[in-house]
Order: structure tokens, then C-alpha cells, then sequence
């Protein structure tokens, strides 16, 4: 989810309409948005598939458009300019398109604006900034032609600094520099310039000299990135949103493109295909009536067919499924009737976890608790505490150290419920059934998971007799063919502890835990336990 | 004789619960804080019962009794010395005592071995004793009483039925256990069948065959706990593979645009611990293809997230897919009403949402009297570009998932998504229930 701020009086002096915060709810909670009004603040939290949403100027349009108080697809103000781009070798980020803007009135609302939604762009599309980085410009302070290349070094004063830096000072003392240090290559730093110099730095920082202030009147707006449609997508993005606001659009010659490209993106839609996916039955008439308050342009064709325009801005359009859900979404999915479905089928539960309902059913006939711990633990608790060694899966990236590895066994999570319960009365008899984790080189997935049944009994005193009748117990309910055989385990007392065999595999052990295991443990308390195989 | 019960060495050790409680009040405490105590049952019981605590609005204070027996020993605590030094005391406190299960009456015999016929002997004849110790009264009936009908001429011994009795824990399922078991009989009851699939998962299953772009956030170090060890897994069947790498880069013959740039292999084969159920539908439409078929899981995912009352490592999902021809988002909408009904909710309401594996996407929110609206899970239509190179020709898939630990922590009225998979043994034992 991706959440921006916006300001409610300017939202509705750009919808150009009174609404109560209840309607302003509910026509964006209808367009993908959950919000929440505190005063003159909307708070909006969007799905990250509508980028051009991200400011209060896009959620305008697609208000507007829900509303019916402008439908269609918006007309945007174009013209070509003789302002030229060369690209020479640039390697890290090979893609760069600009766009002008003119007549811009600066207001503060459009500076928060266009702020908010050139910091989101890069959060999302933009993936931090590696695959798309924007920069903005006083157009009255470059001097055009502009070129873009990778140096190998260069010298400028960065935004708000007061003095020139180098590349290496830039990267290693300024915090953008910083920050975004890793998206750049040694000796190959793209670097835009025009007539005078440098003016951006992507994806770092642009010039403190082509600022953008108060006074700016024309707007010079550069996309960099790796991915060519990434690229466009934004800089369509900001130049449409920016321009709800008024303002015209001029094109900058790259090569033999010019950019702003806005053309819409032309897709054919037949009625038989909405009918397929949305099966409402909805006729041509009705379809066309949807998308254009959702912003599209539609020509109806022979046959139920239609060509429909996609904006320039909607970089969420794949496949006419997309468009299929904007004809939901017009039409409102809480005034969609809900069918019922006519597949006849059988429900069953997986036969491991009907095993493992019994199992539980069972160990509560002891008088045991249940228990519900992670898969997810630590060396320390799994193999130290219990003083073995062992190999697990071990995780990369583990948020704590608590969870740094997955479970091979049930027996360690149980000791920790032990030890976390000291002060509760005894005795105290607990069970898990649940998942551990073995590496098996030969699977898949190189691992297996394995359900496994573990108890623990602690008291004052214990009796090995009793949970050797309780193993042997649920050995014989579960049919197993099992034999004992005296067993030596490190966490477990020696001459106390004894393995189980089935068809001369061990599928578990039970015994008297060791004293130095409890004392790891931190517990008082004599404690014996079984830990089984069961899938 | 006489001699201390387990519970009774206790309490000669660490003193009375009902002493501990007193130092525990202090003054006064609410009541709802007092019964976080350690046994409190037993405690306030007793304390009441000796008039050392008096409850009023809730809030339960010391009386002057209390402040008195808090300094000094109490008849009870100079009984249980005696009993444990000399192996008698006070008959009337002895009988305080044996109710309390604190004593226990013993035979001073020398280890031997009883012989076969001392133990039928020894059976018969129990708790002999005890009537003889009250010759006028039967304290409790036993096979010679009813045979002899020496019950038709002696009463029986009042049974004092306020007295407290000792907890009596039941073993217990763990409470969201009971909540998922039950989730999961209605489910099957719909006509869902149980799917399973590896906790330790390759991106491929768990991502690529859901059309989720290479570089996806959801994919990232921030989101996705990645193995260090073992690395990586293997890949399905090649066909299957150069299916999803087309799809991904140009759609293949979906129709799609597909995400652009190149799909690495590489990447795909990385292992993760599965961060959605999803995953396990991914494996499941493959080899399910076109048959009309009705799916759920509910089982463990993990996530790269920082653990607070609302997010933790570890959790469970609970999601399903429906495959059928002729299926409509209007089913869709159907099912996932029949869902909330199954689960006794009776107003539903959606909003368009966002998924990248579903198009046309919604969320489903549950009207609970108590706490209003409440997003409770997402759903959709599989893409194309997840069917098509699954295998999927004719079907419609249905997917759904439903925020199980959300309507698990409603049921069991906690705030704090670490209570789902709590270790707290007071409170499983204190649960009751989940209805």
C-alpha cells in the first residue's frame, strides 16, 4: 500500500464540486482508495498498481470522471519544440526522457503536490529510485541543447549547497549521495547537461542552479532509468497530473522521439469478452458509459467491438482484463448481483491434517495442553541449549536473531514454553504438533518439511514409567510396528532415554531431559519427554 | 499419619497463596489486576473466606484481619510445620488441610512388597480409616458400607459444597488451533478440499508463476525472508519454465504486454521461506489444470516484518481457489458471500483492490456489530498470464484469501497478533473454549 496526504479544499475546488466527507469516502473507497479525513487532511492509503493516483491532481481526474462530471478521455495541450537531447554512451541508465511545462502557476499546494507525488514515483515505479529517478527544473534557468552521458567525474554546487563538489564528495559526504551511492558504477556516472553545465546528477541530485523556487513560472522535468517503459510512464505521469492544474505541455527532440509521448495506447474490447470475465450481461451502450467515466475514449464497431484510447498515463494496463476491471469498477462492485457458482464438489481434508486432528484429539486424552509455536528459532535454543550440534535451513536476512533459522525438531520450542511458564502450577504437561524442516539435497526445494508430535511433562518429581505407558500409548492408537531400543542422546539423561524403531528407522525418542539442558534452560523442574515422526 | 502433599511442601516453602496474594493487594487493587494472580481462584477463595479481603466495585482491599494474618503466622501455616515435623496436628485443622489436598494420610509400613492377596486385601478395605474416624458418620461410602447397608443407619458427613476444590486443567486444543479447525470444517463443507505444499519455497512457485515481476516490492530483502542455506532449489519442467520467462517478458500468446526486460532463471531459483499461501495454489492449478475443482489452504507463511502487536515473522493464511468454466467475477462475489456466511457474518460489502497475480481484484470487508467494518481478506480472477502457462485452457479461476488471524482475534476478543501463537500456559489453561 502506498499513502499520500492531500488537502480536502483543494481536492474539492479541483473537482469543482461540494461534497460531504462521507461522499469523499465513498467515491474513493469505490476507486481502490481507503481514506480517512481528519479536518481539511484526507489521509489515502492506494493499491501500487495506480501511480497516476498519487496526487490530488490524478485523483481528481478519476474523481471527476466517476462523478460524471467530465468524462473521457482529458485533452491534453501538446506542442513539438526545436529543444533538442543528444544521448551519448550512458551504460548504468540507459533511458532519459524530459518534458517542458509552461505557465505553471507555482502555488503551494502544487509544490506539496508535485513533492509528494515525485518522492512516491520513485518509491514505486521508480523502485527507489533504480529503475526510474525524476528531476525538476526552473526551464527559464537551462539553456537547451541538452546532453546526456556517462564521465567518469565532474564538478557542480548540488541542490541547496552553496559550494561545488566532485563526484566522490557528492557520493560520500552528501546524504542523497549517500543514500544512492549503490545505483552508480565506478568511473560511469550519468550526468544531464545543457549549454552551461551540469543540471542533474540522476539518480543523486540535481544542480543547485536550476532550482525550482518560487518565481518559476516554466517547468523542465528529466526521467532517467533503466527500463524504457518505466521511464515514460512517469514523465507521462507528472506532466498530465501537474497539468490538471493548467499549463502547456512542449515535447524535447531524443533522437528521433519526442518526449512527452501522451498518444494513447489503442486496444479493441468486445462485448462478449466483458460478459466473460464480469458476467453481468452489460450491452455496448452500458460498457461505453462505464469507461469513459473511468477516463477512456471508446468508438463502438461493428459487431459488439470496440476500440478504446488507454491515457498515456495508466502504466496498469497490460492485458484488457485491466480495462475489464475499470468496467467493474464504473459500474460499482456493490451494485454487482452475487451469483452462486454451480460446481458440485466433494470437500475433503488433507490426510496429514486429518492424521494430525487425531493426534491432538489424543495427547488431550492425557490431560496435555496444546501448544502453537513457530517454525522459525536460533542455533542457541535449537542445537546449544540442548547441547547438540546440528545443520537447518538458515536464513539470510532474519529480522531478529531470535528467528535465524527453521526448526528440525519440536522438543527446544517446548522447553521454551516451559521456561517462560515457571511461576504457573505444576505440573505442567504440554504437546505441539507441527512442522520442522529438514535439508534433503534431492528434493525440489532441497528441504522437507516433516510433521512431528513432541510432549513434555515437568513436576516436582517425574516418572519415566508413566510417559513410557503415554509414548507406547499413542505408538499402538497410531498402528505402529514400533521397537525400543536403550538410545544415548546428548539432551537427555544417559540409561534414561530410549529410541523408537519402526521397520529399523528411528521415528523418535523419549527420555529423562539432562540436567545440564535444564539448567540451559534456566528451569527447576525435572522434566521427561517424547518427540515423534508422524508425517 | 499424616504428611505434606506436593501442593502442601509447596506452600510451607513459598508460603499460602492466600498470604501471597495479601503482599500482592498491598492495599487495594482492582479486581481485574487480582485475578492475573498466580492460582487466584484458590487464593481469593480462602482469603475471602478468612475474611482478609472484602471486594467492593470491583476492587478488592485488605481488611484489618488481613493486615493482622499478613504479620504473623497463621493456625494453617503452624499446622503444616507440625504436620511436616511430627506428622500430626489439630484434628479440625487437619481437616482444613486434607480438604485443601495439602495432607495426605499415609500408612507407616515398612517397604515390603505386598503379597497378591494383601492387595485385593488392601482394595477392599480402603478408606477404612476414615470411617473409623468418625464413627457416626460416613465421610465416604466405599463397596463394604453399600454391602453391609451400614448406610441405611448412619448419616452421611455434610459435603461443605462452597468450599474451594483445586484446579482442574483439561487438556485443551490451543485456541486458534480450535478457531482454524473450525474455519476449516465449514470450508469442506463448501466443497473445498485441502491443499499442502513446502514451507521452503523457490521465487518460482511462490512468485513467477503468479506473474509477479522480477522486481517487485514484494519480492525484495524488505518483504521476503531469503535462504542462506541451502541456496537454491530446482525448476519445474522446462516447458513449464520457458512458458512463465515468455509470459513474463512479452506475454507470450496471453495477450499481455508482459512486464518487459529479461527473466533470470537465476533469480527464479532462489529459495525463500513462501511468503503466501498463493504459492501453494500456483502448484495446485498446475496439476489440477481445467477440472472443476474447489481448493483451500490454511498454513504457514513468513514475512520479512519487524514483530509489533499487528505484524509478525511468522503467521497463517488462509486462501482458496474455485475452477471451473463459465466462471464470472459476479461468482466471485457470490462465493465470497457464502464464505461470510459460513462463518456467520451477514453483511459483506467490496472495494475494487489490487493484486498482481488477479484482475478484475477486490477486497471484502465484514460488518461486526461491535467494531463495524472490517477488511477481512482480498480476492479476484486469475490473470491470464497466470492460467495460461499453468496449463489452464477453458477455466476460470477464482481466488480468495481471508485474513484468518484478523477473524481470529475478533473471535477471541485479543488486540495483539502475538496472543494467537501465545506461550502464556495461565492463560491456555484459563481459556475457555473457543464456541
Amino acid at each position: 500500500m502506498v499513502s499520500i496526504e492531500i488537502d480536502k479544499k483543494d481536492l474539492l475546488n479541483l473537482v469543482g464540486k461540494e461534497l460531504s466527507n462521507n461522499e469523499i469516502e465513498e467515491v474513493l473507497f469505490l476507486l481502490k482508495i481507503e481514506s480517512k479525513i481528519d479536518n481539511d487532511k484526507i489521509e489515502c492509503e492506494l493499491t501500487p498498481d495506480r501511480p497516476d493516483m498519487l496526487s490530488v491532481e490524478g485523483l481528481t481526474r478519476e474523481i471527476k470522471g466517476f462523478l460524471g462530471i467530465e468524462t473521457g478521455q482529458k485533452k491534453y495541450d501538446v506542442t513539438d519544440s526545436n529543444f533538442v537531447l543528444k544521448k551519448e554512451k550512458a551504460e548504468v541508465r540507459p533511458y532519459i526522457v524530459c518534458g517542458i511545462i509552461l505557465d505553471v502557476k507555482l502555488t503551494d499546494e502544487l509544490v506539496r503536490s508535485l513533492m509528494q507525488i515525485q518522492e512516491k514515483l520513485h518509491a514505486t515505479i521508480g523502485r527507489d529510485r533504480k529503475k526510474v529517478a525524476i528531476g525538476v527544473h526552473d526551464f527559464d534557468k537551462v539553456k537547451p541543447p541538452f546532453t546526456y552521458k556517462d564521465v567518469t567525474d565532474e564538478k557542480f554546487v548540488p541542490l541547496n549547497e552553496t559550494k561545488e563538489m566532485n563526484i566522490k564528495q557528492i557520493l560520500e559526504e552528501h546524504p542523497k549521495g549517500k543514500d544512492y551511492a549503490h545505483l552508480v558504477k565506478d568511473g560511469k556516472y550519468p550526468m544531464l547537461y545543457d549549454s552551461e553545465g551540469v543540471i542533474s546528477f540522476p539518480p543523486i541530485i540535481n544542480s543547485e542552479r536550476t532550482k525550482v523556487t518560487d518565481e518559476t513560472k516554466n517547468l523542465f522535468i528529466d526521467v532517467t532509468g533503466t527500463d524504457e517503459r518505466a521511464v515514460n510512464q512517469a514523465l507521462n505521469i507528472l506532466v498530465c497530473n501537474i497539468t490538471e492544474r493548467g499549463g502547456k505541455i512542449l515535447t524535447v527532440k531524443i533522437g528521433n522521439k519526442k518526449t512527452p509521448d501522451l498518444e494513447p495506447y489503442k486496444i479493441s474490447l468486445e462485448v462478449e469478452a466483458v460478459d466473460k470475465i464480469l458476467g453481468l450481461g452489460l450491452n455496448e451502450n452500458k460498457i461505453e458509459e462505464t469507461l469513459k467515466r473511468m477516463r477512456y475514449d471508446v468508438r463502438k464497431m461493428k459487431g459488439g467491438k470496440m476500440e478504446l484510447s488507454v491515457p498515456s498515463y495508466r502504466s496498469d494496463i497490460l492485458h484488457t482484463v485491466d480495462i475489464i476491471e475499470d468496467v467493474a469498477i464504473g459500474y460499482g462492485y456493490n451494485n454487482i448481483q452475487p451469483l452462486l457458482p454451480k460446481i458440485a464438489t466433494i470437500g475433503k481434508q488433507s490426510d496429514l491434517e486429518k492424521l494430525s486432528k487425531k493426534i491432538r484429539e489424543l495427547m488431550l486424552g492425557f490431560e496435555m495442553q496444546e501448544i502453537l509455536n513457530f517454525v522459525l528459532t536460533n542455533e542457541e535454543n535449537e542445537f546449544k541449549k540442548m547441547n547438540i550440534d546440528g545443520k537447518a535451513v538458515e536464513i539470510l536476512n532474519p529480522i531478529s536473531n531470535e528467528f535465524s533459522i527453521c526448526r528440525t525438531w519440536l522438543l527446544p520450542s517446548l522447553l521454551k514454553t516451559l521456561a517462560a511458564n515457571k511461576h504457573v502450577e505444576y505440573p505442567q504437561k504440554i504437546f505441539e504438533v507441527g512442522d520442522c524442516i529438514h535439508i534433503v539435497e534431492k528434493e525440489e526445494t532441497k528441504t522437507k518439511s516433516i510433521r512431528k508430535l513432541a510432549a513434555v511433562v515437568s513436576n516436582y518429581e517425574t516418572n519415566l514409567t508413566e510417559l513410557k505407558s503415554l509414548v507406547e500409548s499413542v505408538l499402538k492408537n497410531l498402528d505402529y510396528n514400533y521397537t525400543i531400543k536403550e538410545f544415548n542422546h546428548p539432551s537427555f539423561i544417559e540409561s534414561r532415554c530410549g529410541e523408537i524403531l519402526v521397520d529399523n528407522k528411528r521415528i523418535g525418542f523419549f527420555g529423562e531431559v539432562h540436567p545440564q539442558v535444564l539448567e540451559n534452560w534456566k528451569l527447576e523442574n525435572p522434566v521427561i519427554a517424547f518427540e515423534i515422526e508422524v508425517g | 499419619m499424616y504428611r505434606l502433599t506436593e501442593e502442601g511442601k509447596n506452600y510451607l516453602k513459598n508460603s499460602l497463596p492466600e498470604k501471597q496474594l495479601l503482599k500482592f493487594i498491598e492495599n487495594q487493587k482492582p479486581l481485574e489486576e487480582v485475578v492475573k494472580f498466580p492460582n487466584s481462584q484458590i487464593a481469593i477463595g480462602w482469603a475471602r473466606k478468612n475474611n482478609w479481603i472484602k471486594i467492593e466495585n470491583n476492587i478488592a482491599s485488605i481488611t484489618e484481619e488481613g493486615k493482622k494474618a499478613e504479620k504473623e503466622k497463621t493456625d494453617v501455616e503452624k499446622s503444616l510445620e507440625e504436620v511436616d515435623r511430627r506428622g500430626e496436628t489439630e484434628q479440625e485443622i487437619l481437616k482444613v488441610l486434607m480438604n485443601r489436598n495439602l495432607v495426605e494420610e499415609f500408612k507407616e509400613v515398612k517397604e515390603k512388597k505386598p503379597s497378591l492377596w494383601q492387595r485385593i486385601k488392601k482394595i477392599f478395605s480402603r478408606k477404612k480409616v476414615e470411617v473409623k474416624a468418625s464413627e457416626n458418620e460416613i465421610s465416604q461410602l466405599n463397596p463394604e458400607l453399600i454391602k453391609t447397608g451400614e448406610w441405611k443407619i448412619k448419616p452421611f458427613r455434610k459435603y461443605d459444597v462452597n468450599a474451594p476444590a483445586p484446579n482442574n486443567y483439561a487438556g485443551k486444543k490451543q485456541p486458534y488451533i480450535q478457531f482454524i479447525e473450525d474455519i476449516k470444517e465449514r470450508l469442506i463443507g463448501l466443497g473445498f478440499q485441502e491443499m499442502k505444499g513446502p514451507l521452503v519455497e523457490t521465487y518460482f512457485w511462490n512468485c513467477d508463476a503468479l506473474f509477479m515481476p522480477q522486481d517487485h516490492v514484494a519480492r525484495s530483502i524488505h518483504d521476503v525472508l531469503i535462504l542462506k542455506s541451502p541456496e537454491n532449489g530446482r525448476l519445474p519442467d522446462e516447458n513449464l519454465v520457458a512458458k512463465v520467462k515468455a509470459t513474463h517478458e512479452g506475454g507470450w500468446i496471453t495477450e499481455s504486454l508482459g512486464w518487459g526486460g529479461t527473466w533470470s532463471k537465476e533469480n527464479a531459483e532462489k529459495l525463500i521461506m513462501r511468503s503466501q499461501g498463493t504459492s501453494v495454489s500456483a502448484r495446485t492449478m498446475f496439476e489440477n489444470k481445467d477440472n472443476p475443482a474447489k481448493y483451500f489452504l490454511i498454513d504457514r507463511v513468513f514475512r520479512s516484518d519487524v514483530i509489533d502487536a499487528k505484524h509478525l515473522m511468522e503467521f497463517d493464511h488462509c486462501e482458496g481457489i474455485v475452477v471451473g468454466e463459465n466462471l464470472t467475477f459476479s461468482h466471485l462475489l457470490g462465493f465470497l458471500k457464502e464464505i461470510a456466511e459460513a462463518i456467520g457474518i451477514k453483511e459483506v460489502k467490496f472495494k475494487p483492490s489490487y493484486f498482481p497475480f488477479t484482475e478484475p481484484s477486490v477486497e471484502m470487508y465484514f460488518n461486526y456489530p461491535k467494531f463495524g467494518w472490517v477488511e477481512v481478506g482480498g480476492a479476484g480472477m486469475m490473470r491470464p498470464e497466470v492460467m495460461k502457462p499453468l496449463g489452464i485452457e477453458k477455466s476460470q479461476v477464482l481466488a480468495w484469501g481471508l485474513g484468518i488471524g484478523r477473524l481470529a482475534m475478533l473471535k477471541l476478543g485479543i488486540d495483539d497478533i502475538r496472543m494467537l501463537y501465545s506461550n502464556d500456559l495461565e492463560w491456555l489453561r484459563n481459556k475457555s473454549l473457543v464456541k
